[in-house]
């Protein structure tokens, strides 16, 4: 076992975890207000990765060079439009079938993700994009030697940073202001909440907004490190988010973030010392692993049957 | 004086079940109005049809507001379309736009507020914070000033808080308001439910058999509280209510129902000594034991 590739691997595992997390909040918050999957959510994730090029080349076009100002620019831009397509989602495949069968907004979600791919495939093209990755830096720590480093790019810290930030500002939106004791509210019992007078649609309508923000992040950073992205790339990376908000208790999001970094930090260990073809089965193992022994995920409550 | 609510010819049906068929009363603003009959009479139903909870097949359910401003709360749900509606644009475009913006947050908003018989609290939240959420109108919503924490949103929410912790102690609620609603007592959620309610700033309290499972003393309490909303907080209340001492006690009008119709109504001793009613709560003429 070598310790360099141990804490290498770490490091890319929570790297990789925080953009699982990011984007696992918005399953996990759609599923705990409205107790349905958000399948247009990897979408919406793919969409951020496009519009955060669209928006990197206008901006140069523009002549902003500087990287930090592009770089928030960018990120505020592509998150709003982001948030856009979010509420969209919501308007056009859900709420519409709100008093519908339970089955009919899951079609329509699935519907609503082959629209959002193709519509990038027709207008983008189908072939894989790039940007320039303009956080070129990087740090190596623990060196002794030519082969022997730990190597921790500047773009993977502004991952896990904005992850940090983004989450602490998400929680303290919920359990610390008026919007979110709403939104705790609604999701405990959505009608009495609205016999209460709370416009229970306008905060269905800011889950999904508040969903695809932070999507949106993880989005836009994972371009800035990788620079590589096509129109499919919201399918698997969409997976595993959900995956990782199951992991952690769909519902919770602690969980949720929780899920990811583990889930990250599993695939990117496995790969390192055992195998990097088997990283998704040893993943979904662990899934079913976890969901022998604590059916509603890590942090997750049973669900309470409601009358 | 105008009534505070008039319902009239109130229909309900499930499928084939009717549930209510011609239902009228009226509720005078600032009284004490019982709706009382048998198991399955459907006196939950009216009050679900009132409160916006179902939306009725038939009838109108009016709320006249002191303003002078009248709240058709079967159409703020959003009904389907009727013949009228073609040949008036002002109706049609009234339909389409409660089609589209309606529901039962309306019916809270008019003023009509409602408790549960089956208490339902937001159990994992606070007592307080379960006080908080009812009072949207006075709290500020918006994500950005509340991220922000701005000037405008600080003075709401203390507004609120200090609301919240007014009806918690008026319902001697004091010592719980930083507990979990789910975690109090029996008496204690039902107390905290129809504070809940009153946050809610209602002109109707609506309170389904508020005394359900409570002990007499806690029932006398419950009676005091109910003249005391009414006397000091100008709120018109109506009650279902099985414990008759209760009924006779605080209310000025009762309304019997039985089988989806209203089979007699007035005042509370006259209506108890009606043979109609006796009947339908006995099943046999000239039994009194009952009451």
């Amino acid at each position: 076992m070598n310790f360099h590739i141990l804490v290498q691997q770490t490091v890319n595992g929570l790297v990789l975890g925080s953009v699982y997390g990011l984007i696992a909040v918005g399953y996990t918050m759609v599923y705990g207000i409205i107790g349905m999957i958000n399948f247009a959510h990897g979408d919406v994730y793919m969409i951020a990765a496009y519009l955060t090029a669209i928006f990197l080349a206008a901006l140069t076009a523009l002549g902003i060079h500087s990287p930090p100002v592009v770089m928030i620019l960018v990120l505020l831009l592509t998150m709003a439009c982001t948030a856009l397509y979010g509420w969209s989602v919501e308007r056009i495949a859900y709420r519409p079938l709100r008093h519908s069968t339970r089955l009919a907004p899951l079609i329509s979600a699935i519907g609503m993700s082959l629209i959002l791919q193709n519509y990038v495939r027709l207008s983008q093209g189908a072939r894989n994009q790039g940007t320039p990755t303009f956080l070129d830096g990087h740090l190596r720590l623990l060196e002794d030697g030519p082969d022997h480093f730990v190597q921790i790019t500047h773009a993977q810290i502004l991952i896990v940073v904005m992850a940090v930030i983004g989450m602490g500002l998400l929680w303290y939106l919920i359990q610390g202001t008026a919007m979110g004791r709403a939104c705790r509210a609604v999701q405990q019992d959505r009608i009495m909440a609205a016999l209460l007078g709370v416009d229970t649609d306008r905060i269905i309508s800011i889950v999904f907004i508040l969903g695809a923000a932070m999507a949106a992040v993880a989005g836009t950073l994972v371009t800035f490190n990788y620079g590589s992205f096509d129109f499919f790339i919201g399918f698997v990376t969409g997976i595993k988010a959900f995956t990782a908000a199951v992991l952690g208790g769909i519902g919770s999001l602690p969980g949720a973030m929780l899920g990811g970094i583990i889930l990250g930090l599993a695939e990117s260990i496995f790969s390192g010392f055992v195998n990097t073809d088997y990283k998704d089965v040893f993943a979904f193992s662990l899934l079913v692993v976890v969901l022998i022994f604590r059916p509603s995920g890590l942090l997750g409550r049973p669900e309470v049957e409601k009358v | 004086m105008s009534a505070l609510l008039t319902v009239r010819e109130l229909t309900m049906r499930f499928g084939g079940v009717v549930a209510l068929s011609g239902v009228g009363f009226e509720v005078a603003p600032g009284s004490v109005t019982a709706l009382i009959g048998p198991n399955g009479a459907g006196k939950t139903t009216v009050f679900n049809c009132v409160t916006g909870f179902y939306r009725a097949s038939g009838g109108e359910i009016l709320l006249n507001t002191p303003e002078g401003r009248r709240v058709d709360l079967i159409e703020i749900l959003g009904g389907p379309f009727r013949a009228g509606d073609w040949w008036s644009p002002r109706a049609f475009g009234r339909r389409l736009y409660y089609k589209m913006f309606g529901g039962a947050a309306l019916a809270a908003r008019a003023g009509v507020v409602r408790t549960f018989q089956n208490i339902r609290l937001f159990k994992e939240m606070t007592a307080l914070e379960n006080l908080l959420v009812a009072q949207r109108a006075r709290v500020d919503n918006a994500i950005v000033s509340g991220l922000c924490a701005t000037r405008a949103y600080r003075a709401a929410e203390a507004e609120a808080v200090e609301r919240a912790w007014y009806w918690l102690d008026f319902f001697r609620l004091g010592d719980e308001g930083n507990r979990l609603a789910g975690e109090l007592a029996y008496g204690r959620q039902r107390r905290l439910e129809i504070a809940r309610a009153m946050c809610a700033a209602p002109r109707l309290l609506c309170l389904d058999e508020p005394a359900a499972g409570l002990n007499p003393q806690e029932t006398a309490e419950l009676s005091d509280w109910i003249l005391a909303l009414r006397r000091g907080h100008g709120v018109t209340v109506c009650l279902i209510e099985h414990d008759m001492r209760l009924v006779m006690e605080i209310s000025d009008h009762v309304v019997v129902l039985d089988h989806g119709q209203v089979i007699a109504a007035g005042r509370p001793q006259a209506v108890r000594d009606d043979p109609v009613v006796l009947e339908a709560y006995l099943g046999a003429p000239g039994e009194e034991e009952g009451w």
